[in-house]
């Protein structure tokens, strides 16, 4: 790419950048690192659908869009209510526009020496391992979202489990938009030492119809044989523009579970990337996409096997109705020494209209010779067959539609640990397919 | 109860049923027998209204009423219900779950309360004895990872459950080792009663030795060419389907 092209095609990143500000009183190695992400944001072109990463997405409602950095607010308890988890009553944290609002967060339920919050409260003893891998796993090729939010987060929440603990508490972690257009730019980092084992749940939350703009980033690093299981809970307005990475290092032995679950956005990209980086780890990266009018939702994951003997799974399921329109990149890699490797993918799609599109690319590439790697991609419509079986009962039309739907979601909602999450979400779920039937009764 | 007058229906532009002509009144089972390809199995489905069907003549009169513009679940609601040939597999959509949200739906109509889930749970368990099912097969997905045997069961648990005025079996039989055949034979004899009717579709007599039927009618390229007593089945066990097209030639019938 020529310097002029990238130059004229990061003004939109730029610009965003040049006209927002940060407190100089953020600890220094919070300004270094935002620094790095600046001087790079600045240097990597836009992505525009010339590029074969983002060829299938049209990025012109941002760049069309005017933004503005989001002011600090607050929420009030009876606005997120709904969205509360009983489980992680004492193990929450809410962030509103990007910063802690601490009359709403609670995480006195935490273990012992677990921590979950800003880096100026921290213990100074996590400050070594923090210091070292913050901002060093999520980076991949000249995507300059990754940047960009590294340019400007707010409140980068800190969450570190130490060696042999057991947090049995999921830990909610909310980050809540309110305005029209603002954006803002959540992060957040989990260390897991050796053998610990946490369950997080990031949850994003929008309200009405509000336009506004996300880059949301999390890293994991998982030392030897920690489990971490990540939630990643996208719940915007319809209005809203997401744009995230999920990344995660896997050490010998460890687990890491992840699941996105999008609901919301009227343009969602996700970009999961799991590098399994030692032997006998294993990755998951499921997902669960619910689509309608004319949202957008874009997953490019990447699954990186480095090192031989290990697993990983993928089940990523997409409902899509009216002119919605879903796209699945999946790219594993398997490298040449990374023998044993036992890698699943799936790609299911269930369109629910004439009009929805689905684009799907399972993209394997494998360099190891002794390896089982499997993969499939299927698109289709509700089963006549189970549609009759289910109304042969008495069901009618909308009810044998909807619960068909939720039977398509449960295999990935199932897997989800905590049982208010699986509540909340069998009742998306309900409203989703209602509206799905709803609408087809009065066509 | 049911009236079936000169029913035609095809399926992808081919004849399958080519004028239809049967009366089951409350109380009486009927089998209806033939070779493989006849039609029996479509019409059941007609009756339930599958789809795939396009009835092209004829009437279909469940208590006088013509059921053939409505839903497969209106139908259902009136009281008829389509036991598969082939249950189909539900996914992610528990046995409980459906079955309990059809005996609502049934009920409803019927004027009776809805079951809350633990009324339900109660009102379900009897009906698992009858078909000597476990309670867990309630939580597990419909007919999901079920053996064949399995699924026809839960078929007659879902008779059960939704206490049909008129239930169409369609190959009930088939493929039951003799303890499932057992099982699935005295839960029909169970729920049988003076007030509900059964159309018994089956290739075979042996479901027979089980069942008694009032009437038993031959059905040969979409048209029912025989009509007998429970003795008719024994007859066609005994000299098979080919005896019906000679007896029908000599007759200058064919």
């Amino acid at each position: 790419m020529t310097d002029t092209k990238g130059e004229n095609k990061t003004s939109f990143l730029a610009e965003l950048l040049n006209k927002s500000k940060f407190g100089a009183d953020e600890p220094g190695f919070l300004q270094k690192v935002r620094k790095t992400g600046a001087e790079r944001t600045l240097s990597l072109p836009f992505p525009t659908s010339k590029v074969e990463e983002w060829r299938q997405i049209s990025l012109k409602p941002l760049e069309r869009g005017e933004f503005f950095q989001a002011e600090r607010t607050a929420v009030n308890e009876s606005e997120i209510s709904d969205f509360l988890f009983n489980e992680s009553s004492q193990s929450r944290i809410v962030l509103s526009n990007g910063r802690v609002q601490d009359s709403l967060t609670n995480v006195s339920g935490l273990v012992g020496d677990c921590f979950a919050g800003t880096f100026a409260d921290m213990p100074d003893k996590y400050r070594k391992n923090v210091e070292k891998r913050f901002n060093s796993v999520a980076q991949y090729g000249d995507d300059p979202f990754v940047p960009f939010n590294t340019a400007t987060f707010g409140d980068v929440i800190f969450v570190y489990v130490p060696k042999n603990i057991q947090e049995k508490a999921p830990l909610h972690i909310m980050h809540v938009t309110k305005g029209d257009a603002t954006y803002t730019s959540p992060r957040v980092f989990i260390f897991a030492e050796r053998h610990s084992d946490i369950t997080v749940i990031e949850d994003f939350i929008g309200f009405d119809e509000s336009t506004y703009f996300n880059t949301a980033v999390s890293e994991t690093v998982l030392e030897d044989e920690a489990h971490v299981t990540h939630v990643k809970l996208q719940r915007e307005s319809t209005n809203a523009i997401h744009i995230s990475r999920i990344a995660s290092h896997l050490g010998r032995g460890s687990n890491y579970n992840s699941y996105t679950i999008s609901i919301g956005a009227k343009l969602f990209r996700n970009e999961p990337l799991a590098l399994v980086d030692d032997e006998n780890a294993h990755a998951t990266l499921d997902g669960l996409v619910m689509l309608r009018g004319d949202q957008v939702a874009d997953t490019h994951s990447i699954l990186d096997h480095l090192k031989p003997n290990c697993t990983s799974h993928q089940l990523h399921k997409v409902i899509a109705h009216d002119t919605a329109k879903s796209v699945f990149n999946g790219k594993i890699f398997v490298r040449k020494d990374s023998q044993q490797i036992d890698a699943f993918q799936e790609n299911r799609n269930l369109l629910l209209s004439a009009d929805a599109t689905v684009f799907t690319k399972p993209q394997l590439e494998i360099f190891a010779d002794d390896v089982k790697c499997s993969h499939g991609a299927t698109i289709g419509q509700l089963s006549q067959d189970e549609l009759f079986y289910l109304m042969s009962r008495g069901l009618s039309q909308a009810q044998s539609t909807q619960m068909l739907t939720y039977g398509f979601a449960l295999e990935v909602i199932d897997n989800l640990p905590v049982e208010s999450l699986r509540d909340q979400l069998a009742v998306e779920v309900e409203r989703f397919a209602n509206s799905v039937s709803a609408q087809k009764a009065t066509v | 109860m049911l009236k079936i007058i000169n029913l035609r229906a095809e399926v992808e532009g081919e004849e399958i049923l080519k004028g239809i002509n049967l009366e089951i009144n409350a109380g009486e089972v009927h089998a209806i027998m033939g070779p493989n390809g006849s039609g029996k199995s479509t019409l059941a489905k007609v009756v339930a209204g599958h789809p795939a069907y396009e009835v092209t003549g004829g009437q279909v009169l469940y208590n006088g009423e013509d059921i053939l513009e409505m839903d497969p679940d209106e139908r259902a609601k009136l009281g008829i219900f389509l036991a598969f040939q082939y249950p189909v597999e539900v996914p992610g959509v528990s046995n409980s779950m459906l079955i309990r949200q059809g005996v609502n739906n049934i009920r409803k109509e019927r004027g009776q309360d809805e079951f809350d889930p633990l009324e339900f749970e109660d009102y379900i368990r009897e009906k698992l004895e009858l078909v000597e099912m476990d309670e867990r097969f309630l939580d597990r997905s419909v007919n999901e990872g079920f053996s064949g045997g399995e699924k026809k069961r839960n078929e007659i648990l879902q008779l059960a459950a939704m206490q049909p005025k008129l239930a169409l079996m369609d190959e009930t039989d088939s493929g039951l080792d003799i303890d499932a055949l057992r099982i699935v034979s005295s839960g029909i004899n169970k729920i049988r009663n003076s007030e509900n009717a059964f159309m018994l579709v089956t290739h075979y007599q042996r479901i027979l030795n089980y069942i008694t039927p009032d009437k038993v009618h031959v059905l040969m390229g979409g048209k029912i060419v025989k009509s007998g007593g429970k003795e008719l089945a024994l007859e066609l066990e005994d000299k098979g389907y080919d005896w019906i097209v000679s007896d029908l030639m000599v007759n200058g019938e064919a």
